[in-house]
């Protein structure tokens, strides 16, 4: 049995820190999940607090029928399609700003990952995030959400199946069309310059 | 220029082929350039993906989620108290209502009744004697009392 399961029916049979340990083991991936929709740490870390949330208070009615994280990240998904939907997103596609809000509350932009080259390469480097995360974020939601569970999580098609609520064949159209489209994007920004 | 097996290589790069065909596309790989072209592309579009920087929870990231938790137990406990009384209570508050209602409804049935008059204290006093009236008045009726009975008995 998966060793998160054992944990999660612990949990369930009252055992609060085996909550504690799956809450510590995936905090940083759904925070990371719910940032790439949302861009902004503040609300990507209120979003992950609703999937554990949730999690805990689904509890009573956890059924082991897959492995955890399918689970887990199936709730973040449900939490991260309802906020998608929400229309103040829309315009944050077309935006190039790639800020995050500090702990303080300061709107800033983004720290470069690598502080490590000339100015030039940082800047080079940002920009190519910013192009990276924009051309995500330009994609339909179920492919963005197909994709990211995908390669950024390394889940299988059968598990994202689960996840989406569809077909193992239309996940299997979803990710070969997102990645058609990002290669569409990149090749015109290459060319041409312009961003995707 | 495009070739039929590019359509499998999103699979094939998410090892979501069965075996043979898995097997097909490797040898493919080696002989066709369209394909392996597109292959570079796919697999360096993912390492981009995966290169994006993490970021990491803040430091109020935990105490805020366990306060949430707090709020929600407390919630829970205030609506499973409302939820036992808002059913319960309602019955008794309701019959005792009622019963204040009655209570109060006879009280002033009888302020609204007039006071009895000396007359009628007099009379409610005298009742007894009142009640032996008939027979005091109809005296006379016992002085010929033989003569009553014998009346209609065979002579």
């Amino acid at each position: 049995m998966d060793a998160d399961v054992k944990q999660m029916l612990e949990f369930q049979a009252g055992n609060h820190g085996a909550f504690q340990v799956l809450f510590t083991k995936y905090k940083k991936k759904i925070i990371n999940f719910c940032y790439r929709f949302c861009r902004d740490q503040a609300r990507a870390e209120e979003l992950a607090q609703e999937v554990f949330l949730n999690v805990y208070r689904g509890a009573a009615n956890y059924r082991p029928t897959a492995r955890f994280s399918t689970w887990l990240f199936q709730i973040a998904t449900h939490v991260c399609l309802n906020e998608m939907r929400k229309a103040h997103y829309r315009h944050k596609i077309d935006s190039i700003d790639a800020a995050v809000v500090t702990d303080d509350g300061e709107r800033r932009n983004r720290e470069l990952s690598d502080s490590s080259g000339s100015p030039e390469e940082m800047m080079e480097q940002q920009e190519r995030e910013t192009l990276i995360q924009q051309a995500l974020l330009s994609l339909p939601e179920k492919q963005r959400l197909a994709l990211s569970l995908r390669v950024l999580n390394g889940f299988s098609y059968q598990e994202i199946g689960r996840q989406i609520r569809c077909s193992e064949n239309s996940v299997k159209t979803l990710i070969h069309r997102g990645r058609q489209q990002l290669k569409t994007l990149f090749q015109k920004r290459d060319k041409g310059g312009a961003r995707p | 220029m495009t070739c039929p097996y590019e359509k499998w290589l999103s699979q094939y790069i998410d090892g979501e082929l069965p075996p043979e065909k898995r097997n097909q596309i490797r040898t493919h790989l080696d002989s066709c350039d369209i394909c392996r072209t597109e292959y570079n592309t796919l697999t360096g579009l993912d390492i981009q993906l995966r290169s994006l920087p993490e970021i990491e929870p803040s430091e109020g990231f935990e105490r805020a989620f366990w306060k949430k938790v707090a709020d929600w137990e407390e919630r829970k406990e205030r609506s499973a108290f409302r939820a036992f009384f808002g059913r319960g209570w309602r019955p008794y508050v309701v019959s005792g209502m009622a019963a204040l209602m009655i209570v109060f409804g006879l009280h002033f049935f009888n302020l609204a009744a007039p006071a009895p008059t000396p007359e009628d204290v007099m009379m409610a006093e005298q009742m007894d004697l009142l009640l032996d009236y008939d027979i005091i008045s109809h005296l006379e009726l016992l002085e010929n009392w033989e003569a009553i009975t014998a009346v209609g008995e065979p002579s």
